[in-house]
């Protein structure tokens, strides 16, 4: 359900109508000019490689090797925008468990809205992110599933 | 007078029996957990919370029904306190070695 409101809100993003129609749990992050993160963060999305990563990783929690495929891209390249992008929490890395050992990561965007506001001599930019689920499973609708998460991950 | 001890009674009877259904049932989900996931670390879980809930609180009460029905000599009193107490003890550690233990 969260991931649905991110995409709908990086639809409305992209085509510059700023509606708030979220409804999940969102918190809101507020930068100012002088803070570095602000310039690293609009570097990192003005980055196309990055934003089609975001874009991929909206949809559904994918891993490297599929966000390659999706967006065209050589591994090595995912992997270094999905570092940018976790520095500065756009992303969050899930491990899948694998039976025989073989975990992978998942990757799902957290972004959800990035805005800027230029006031009184001062950039005023807002971040929201969908926020991470509390405890591991949690997005699981079957209690077998949620229960497996949660204790493997005590 | 009477009329008290018998209620207390039944309500020992309930709750233990309610014990049993529950604890199943946490131990059924570890159990789906485990075919869903081919998790050890679930399979270990499961085991526990039956030994300890289902296992331990059958022979128990089965056990006191017989005793006080005098189908079970009395002097089987303390083997079956024995027996339930292994299982409890089989138990936990069980669960103990599901929380540790790591593929």
């Amino acid at each position: 359900m969260v991931y649905t409101s991110i995409q709908s809100t990086r639809s409305a993003l992209w085509l510059g109508k700023r509606e708030n129609h979220l409804s999940g749990p969102h918190w809101l992050l507020l930068y100012v000019s002088e803070d570095p993160a602000l310039g690293e963060v609009l570097s990192l999305l003005s980055d196309e490689y990055a934003r089609d990563i975001l874009a991929a990783a909206s949809e559904k929690p994918m891993s490297a090797k599929e966000l390659a495929a999706e967006c065209g891209m050589s591994e090595p390249t995912v992997y270094r925008r999905l570092n940018q992008l976790r520095d500065h929490d756009l992303v969050e890395e899930r491990t899948k468990i694998e039976t025989g050992g073989n975990d992978y990561n998942l990757y799902a965007a957290t972004l959800s809205g990035f805005s800027l506001r230029l006031e009184d001599g001062t950039f005023e930019t807002a971040l929201e992110r969908t926020s991470a689920p509390s405890f591991p499973g949690q997005e699981e609708s079957d209690t077998a599933d949620r229960f497996t998460k949660m204790w493997e991950n005590l | 007078m009477s009329a008290i001890p018998t209620l207390v009674d039944w309500l020992i009877v309930a709750l233990a029996a309610g014990s049993t259904v529950v604890g199943a049932y946490i131990g059924y989900q570890a159990y789906r957990g485990y075919r869903r996931h081919d998790s050890p670390t679930m399979r270990y879980l499961s085991l526990g919370l039956f030994f300890l809930t289902a296992v331990a609180f059958s022979i128990a009460f089965l056990g006191s029904v017989l005793l006080r029905e005098g189908v079970l000599p009395s002097r089987f009193q303390q083997t079956l306190t024995l027996v339930t107490r292994t299982f409890q003890f089989l138990g936990v550690v069980f669960i103990a070695y599901s929380l540790h233990r790591r593929e």
